[in-house]
């Protein structure tokens, strides 16, 4: 299938799905900002891309980063006495998924998503190993690109993932 | 969380039950392993069979038991499941511990080799 953005001569906006030219949305819903919904965000964006064809390993992927993209947001964008949410946005081309998550919570520490680099040093030993910080390194990992914004109060991740066309 | 501890061949099997192990509940897990390892005895091997996923939470607690049990008591994987394994391996954790494709493969590999 074509992705380059082109457009076929005299293509009408029925023939666009059928030439995949742009990318088609696959989820767009918006959960509270909590541990237990961020389970039913992947649950429901696993089985919409099942739904789409994606394989198992695939899948793997995609739950693995939404897991810890959603879960930063629940930890982190809002003060622990306030109720927020975050709105998850899967678009699909044919050879890459595009994830916007929105939240209204405070931005990103200095403006930016962390670089994640791995916690662990050769230093460390047993006793001393890192229990945490291995989120955003995965991410990185696993993505192809990734980019943070924030307007008007709102905080945008956006992530793009290659997959098999 | 549902976990069962039974002790075989001088190891501890520790079988997790639940499907996931992440953010949700991860301090349950950890808490958990505690309970079900007990203050002293041997080698744990934990099996992951069950488990289809794993996240940062989860991997985290999984460390935090290992330096729960201290240097004499050796904590093992057994059974991952592919997303879990990617979760390992991506993260290079596989390095840190000895992952058995089974609990029998794990209990022929003597503790502290």
């Amino acid at each position: 299938m074509p992705d380059d953005g082109m457009k076929p001569e005299g293509a009408d906006v029925a023939s666009e799905n059928r030439w995949d030219i742009g990318p088609r949305l696959v989820l767009d819903k918006t959960y509270p900002a909590d541990f237990r919904w961020v389970r039913r965000a992947i649950q429901n964006a696993a089985d919409e891309l099942r739904d789409n064809g994606l394989d198992d390993e695939t899948l793997g992927s995609v739950e693995i980063v939404l897991a810890e993209a959603l879960n930063n947001v629940a930890e982190h964008a809002y003060p622990p006495d306030e109720k927020g949410e975050i709105r998850l946005i899967i678009r699909r081309r044919a050879n890459a998924l595009m994830f916007e998550i929105r939240d209204k919570g405070r931005p990103m520490p200095k403006g930016r998503a962390p670089v994640g680099n791995h916690p662990m040093t050769e230093f460390h030993q047993q006793d001393s190993m890192p229990e945490g910080g291995y989120g955003w390194f995965l991410i990185r990992e696993i993505v192809s690109d990734l980019v943070y914004d924030r307007h008007d109060d709102e905080n945008f991740l956006v992530i793009r993932m290659a997959i098999k066309g | 969380m549902h976990m069962t501890a039974s002790e075989v061949d001088g190891a501890m099997i520790v079988t997790v039950q639940d499907r996931r192990i992440d953010a949700a509940v991860a301090v349950r897990f950890k808490d958990k392993m505690q309970e079900l390892a007990g203050p002293t005895g041997t080698r744990v091997i934990l099996d992951l069979g069950e488990v289809e996923f794993l996240d940062s939470s989860g991997l985290g607690a999984v460390v935090g038991a290992m330096k729960h049990l201290g240097r004499e008591r050796r904590l093992d994987l057994a059974n991952l499941t592919p997303t879990v394994e990617k979760v390992f391996r991506i993260t290079r954790m596989d390095r840190v511990f000895r992952i058995f494709p089974t609990t029998e493969a794990a209990l022929e590999v003597v503790a502290n080799a």
